[in-house]
């Protein structure tokens, strides 16, 4: 019985599940595609549930560490989750504060989002410089030019540099990096592929013993 | 061709992964090259256990539904493959997830691991974190606990951009050690300069394989193997215009 | 089915390696009665069920044995059927050979199963052969005695059986019922047939008598050794009571040669009509050493005081060389019956009373074996064996212990996050990026620095071409595909290219697969738009999707069903929406995307609802790269890319932006200098100095 409930019933449902989606992309019957929408729309649902799961477990989690020492940020961030939600929640319950999470969502979390972002330049500067501290191979070395090529090849710079480094970047975006990115996505995609295949045959279960 | 040919791919995967599962019976589990990103992953777990501190697991911002779902599946199989060894030596990784639907599974992987070992009250609901959905938020949350909690290394396997940049740099300035295996692009080249160990592009799902040695996860691999040398056969027919 | 020794997984029948873990699987021969479970051919009793797999019968040792297969791991018992030992075979034969019917005690041989006739000759038992020969190697498989075998698990379960007939009980409980006469002693018998040390244990038949110690060369050194560091301890005040006083000794004829020299007690001296007393009262701790008997210590490491239980002198057999030489049977030292074993001989001339014979189960026909009377249902009192005087060094352990129980319980102190040993230059590094790349990025806006020339974008201008023959009032489908980290880029990217179609009167409707994509879209939206109060007749923001591409499959197919975010009526209800249903009903789409897989999707599923819309895209230039085979395909009919493709458009439309473009490009191309310069000389720096250790 356990091994009933804990296994064959769960990988049952995610094939068949999966199967009845995959055959309702294939095959032209109606039936079959109001199946496969049905579907998707509960894992959609199902998805959006799993929103509250991972609301409270931020709050779980920040909870237990606002007692450290360094907790002031945790507590930082529990206040602001919850004002996030009352102000949500206020702007759908009552349209005239609306306003209020326009307001918060414009002068509060995108700019928060966007320095976070911009601190992603400054990050990749300091690992470019530190590049050839920890490799010393081939690769590094085509990294390197790459890398020159691009940042120097996207300059406004004045002919007749300017037009040479433009040219070169044009050649190497369209012909190595091309070809590179290619083979990558291409090897990406067979091992997505062969995931794939192995959770719709229930060989992976995730979901499972 | 062009239409078929994905059917085709999949068509000849289940045939090879059928093929090799009837000759697993028979034949001793073929082994996989080396990975360094992966083959450290065993000893990092005990030097964990002997020094305390967690690994931290970063798994991404993938979720499941998306285009990234099954990037997240094989983090969460390599996660799996150290569950048991890692609740085994009393220190269970720490795992920083960026979408609520990777959740429950990475959860799920540890309740089970402690019942197998007959000890589920053991289990600690905040071994899995949900930092948040954003990327830039969750890189920051997850720089954030590399710089206040004490991880003894750094595992960042799943779906990520540019921003494992901020993720890496935070490791690297705590001095611990970090393996890395990104799937995509901008990820790939904000992460090579790092002090890290590499997995680029399909050696993300070569990672249950190397961590875990399933036969199932080896069969996949040379079943991928196998479509790799035709998608490459198939390409050359094309250049060379004989197709 | 074969169970994986490893984890446990059933695995089809044939199959040698498991097919979830990997691990070898053992080869299958034999399938149990019991339960019908496959096992390995080498087993004897089930995997599953612990049933007997394969009756117990002798191999006849002049047979060849059958090859072992390798064992199986983890869980099987022995694997092969256990042999008697030769030396329980020669004592049967021999005993077979002087009397059949005699009683002798051939409780060794009866061991193995009751009821089974025994065989002559078996193999030599492992610690036997071990002695003969040590660099023999000893047999891997059989290491369990089959009467220890039979102890562990019985084949099946026992069923009654009729009492067996008197050839059948065991000769050394026959030997109890009938008491003869007690035996003369006898002359050891032809030692062939015996081991040495069974012969050995055969001293005379006078009651023992303390005899003078053997000459040095028969006594082995270690026990010459053992004779050193036992000190001398006085006798025990009085001779224990033998505990099987009471019990008659059997007639000589039924006492096994080995068996012969173990002295009875005397018969005790008393009227032949004495009943000995009940066996429930006999004092099973008789002749043991009690708390009363000083009992000397045996010197243990570390200690001072010696502990034992065992008399402290050196047992009789110990020091007694035998009267006569025995052979030597596989290099054996002969031994004596120690002196605690002399008294368990059966006494002569005691009268056992007769105990009723058992009448029902496996036990039928026997006497004696299950005491009656008082005291059955009684639990045996154990009395204690250590002596009442706790011995110092005892005491000092126990003290130690109690003082460590009872110290009161300390939390360690936590340990401080220890902060990992920076590397050298590590904050330097740090410092000296963060002030070159804001020295970069500001020196533009306070110094004009012409450095660099007019931007140029191809694809931007083309877009431009594009949008500038949309018809007026089409609608024009926008995925709203950033939030707010990609803003300050996606921004200068997508405003342009709004106000051109704010411009061409198109009716913009934005949806978008990120939550936070329709209030991105509402912040630029307001500052693009000229005429605030033109929103509900120009702009229908119709919020967030979910599901990504199942969402904007949906999305696609039935935009009319969907609500306006901002006022939260239905789409089908306002003005801009009237004549547009779905993705069939709109001019134009255009992809705002930071991320290549909402590019992707959006491509994906438009080619699928209507290729024929014309699609054009504005994306980050981190995804350039990866759109452009989209434009080459010709499922962009326009890209326009970055912060540069930004700008050839606002120059086009020359919407008054353009000193703020020229910031930004030049702080952009300051700071694309600055990293280029940077990991130049980084890679110098450590080209030069040296790899990290």
């Amino acid at each position: 019985m356990d091994r009933l409930v804990k296994r064959i019933l769960p990988t049952s449902i995610a094939v068949g599940t999966g199967l009845l989606v995959l055959l309702g992309y294939l095959l032209p019957v109606p039936p079959l595609a109001s199946v496969r929408d049905e579907l998707i729309r509960w894992a959609v649902i199902i998805a959006a549930f799993a929103f509250i799961l991972g609301f409270f477990n931020l709050l779980r989690v920040h909870s237990g560490r606002a007692r450290k020492p360094g907790g002031i940020y945790s507590v930082i961030l529990i206040l602001t989750a919850l004002t996030s939600l009352v102000l949500t929640l206020a702007a759908l319950l009552i349209p005239s504060l609306r306003f209020l999470g326009d307001w918060w969502f414009r002068y509060v979390l995108s700019p928060l989002q966007a320095t976070v972002a911009g601190l992603i330049a400054f990050v990749l500067a300091v690992a470019a410089f530190r590049l050839l501290r920890h490799r010393r191979e081939a690769g590094v070395l085509v990294f390197l030019v790459a890398a020159l090529v691009v940042l120097l090849g996207t300059l406004p710079l004045p002919a007749p540099a300017g037009n040479w480094l433009a040219n070169l970047r044009t050649w190497w975006m369209n012909v190595p990096a091309m070809a590179g990115m290619r083979g990558l996505l291409i090897g990406v995609g067979l091992g997505v592929l062969l995931v794939g295949l192995r959770v719709l045959t229930g060989s992976d279960r995730p979901y499972s013993d | 061709m062009t239409s078929i040919l994905p059917w085709l791919l999949i068509i000849i995967a289940l045939g090879v992964l059928l093929w090799t599962a009837i000759r697993a019976r028979r034949g001793p589990v073929p082994s996989t090259r080396p990975l360094p990103a992966f083959d450290g992953l065993p000893a990092e777990l005990g030097h964990s256990a002997e020094s305390g501190a967690p690994i931290l697991f970063t798994l991404g911002s993938g979720a499941i539904g998306g285009d990234r779902t099954l990037t997240s599946i094989a983090a969460l199989e390599t996660l799996e493959g150290v569950a048991d060894a890692a609740v085994a030596y009393g220190t269970p990784p720490l795992v920083a997830v960026g979408d609520p639907t990777i959740l429950p599974l990475a959860e799920d992987i540890f309740l089970r691991a402690w019942n197998r070992r007959g000890t589920p009250e053991r289990y600690n609901p905040t071994t899995v974190q949900f930092i948040g959905i954003q990327p830039t938020v969750y890189a920051a949350g997850v720089a954030n606990l590399l710089l206040h909690e004490r991880a003894h290394a750094h595992v960042l396997i799943g779906s990520m951009d540019e921003e494992a940049a901020l993720v890496t740099h935070a490791a690297e300035g705590r001095g611990i050690p970090q393996s890395v295996a990104a799937d995509r692009l901008p990820a790939l080249g904000a992460v090579y300069p790092a002090d890290a160990q590499l997995a680029i592009g399909e050696e993300l799902y070569a990672g249950p394989a190397r961590i875990a040695a399933l036969p199932r996860y080896i069969r996949s691999l040379r079943a991928q193997d196998v479509l790799r040398f035709l998608v490459v056969f198939l390409i050359l027919m094309k250049v060379l215009g004989l197709w | 089915m074969i169970y994986c020794p490893k984890c446990g997984t059933a695995n089809r029948q044939g199959s040698k390696f498991c097919n979830e873990c990997g691990a070898p699987l053992p080869a299958t021969g034999l399938r149990c009665p019991m339960c019908g479970a496959m096992n390995p051919a080498g087993n004897l009793y089930c995997d599953r069920c612990s049933a007997r797999l394969i009756p117990a019968e002798r191999v006849p040792p002049e047979e060849e044995k059958p090859e072992r297969p390798s064992p199986p791991k983890g869980i099987s018992l022995p694997s092969v059927p256990l042999g008697e030992e030769e030396w329980l075979s020669e004592l049967r034969a021999e005993a077979l050979d002087l009397a059949p019917e005699e009683e002798t005690p051939g409780w060794p041989g009866e061991l193995e199963a009751p009821g089974e006739p025994p065989t002559p000759e078996t193999a030599i038992p492992e610690w036997l052969a071990e002695l003969e020969a040590p660099a023999a190697p000893p047999a891997p498989e059989a290491a369990i005695p089959e009467w220890l075998a039979e102890l562990e698990a019985p084949a099946a379960p026992p069923t009654p059986e009729a009492p067996p007939p008197e050839a059948a009980i065991p000769e050394w409980l026959v030997g109890l019922e009938a008491p003869a006469a007690p035996p003369a002693p006898e002359a050891p018998p032809p030692e062939a047939a015996i081991p040495e040390w069974l012969v050995g244990l055969e001293a005379p038949a006078a009651p023992p008598a303390p005899e003078a110690p053997p000459p040095e060369a028969a006594i082995p050194e270690w026990l010459v050794e053992l004779e050193e560091t036992v000190p001398e301890a006085p006798p025990p005040a009085e001779k224990p009571t033998p505990p099987l006083a009471g019990i008659p000794v059997p007639p000589s004829g039924e006492i096994p040669e080995w068996l012969r020299d173990v002295e009875f007690a005397p018969p005790i001296q008393e009227e032949p009509s004495a009943q000995p007393p009940p066996v429930a009262e006999v004092d099973v701790h008789a002749g043991m050493p009690s708390a009363s008997t000083t009992v000397p210590p045996i010197l243990i490491e570390g200690e001072e005081e010696i502990l034992s239980t065992a008399p402290a002198e050196i047992p009789d057999w110990l020091k007694e060389a035998p009267a006569e030489a025995p052979p030597e049977y596989g290099g054996l030292v002969p031994a004596e019956i120690p002196e605690w074993l002399r008294p368990l001989q059966p006494r002569e001339g005691v009268a056992v009373e007769e105990e009723p014979t058992e009448t029902e189960g496996f036990l039928s026909g026997l006497r004696g074996l299950l005491p009656i009377g008082k005291g059955l249902d009684m639990p045996a009192t154990a009395q204690p064996l250590l002596p009442r005087a706790p011995r110092p060094a005892a005491v000092a352990r126990a003290e130690l212990l109690q003082g460590l129980l009872s110290r009161p319980l300390i939390t360690p102190p936590t340990a401080e996050i220890r902060e990992a040993p920076r590397q050298s230059g590590w904050v330097l590094t740090r410092f000296l990026v963060g002030v070159i790349l804001l020295a970069a990025i500001l020196l533009p806006m306070l110094v004009r620095l012409p450095l660099f020339g007019p931007p140029t974008a191809p694809t931007a201008e083309a877009l431009f071409a594009t949008v500038n023959q949309l018809p007026g009032n089409t609608p024009v489908l926008i995925a709203w595909e950033y939030g707010p980290a990609e803003s300050d880029e996606m921004d200068r990217v997508a405003g342009p290219l709004i106000e051109h179609l704010l411009r061409r009167e198109a009716r913009l409707i934005v949806v978008s697969t990120r939550m936070e994509g329709p209030a991105a879209a509402e912040a630029l939206l307001a500052s693009r738009l000229v005429d605030p109060s033109e929103r509900s007749r120009r702009i229908a923001n119709l919020g967030y999707l979910p599901g990504q591409a199942a969402g904007v499959r949906e999305a696609l197919g039935n935009l009319g069903g969907r609500t306006e975010a901002m006022t939260g009526l239905p789409a089908s209800q306002l003005d801009i929406m009237a004549d547009v249903h779905s993705i069939a009903d709109v001019g134009m789409v255009v992809i705002l995307a930071a991320q290549p897989d909402d590019l992707k999707t959006w491509l994906e599923q438009i080619s699928v609802a209507n290729p024929n819309v014309p699609v054009v895209a504005g994306v980050s230039a981190r995804i350039e790269l990866i759109s452009t085979p989209y434009l080459a395909a010709g499922q962009l009919r326009g890209m326009v890319a970055g912060l540069t493709g930004g700008a050839v458009y606002e120059r086009q439309l020359d919407t008054g932006w353009g000193r703020e473009y020229e910031y930004y490009l030049t702080s952009l191309g300051m700071a694309q200098l600055a990293i280029a310069a940077l990991t130049v000389i980084g890679a110098l720096i450590f080209l030069v100095g040296g790899r990290k250790r």
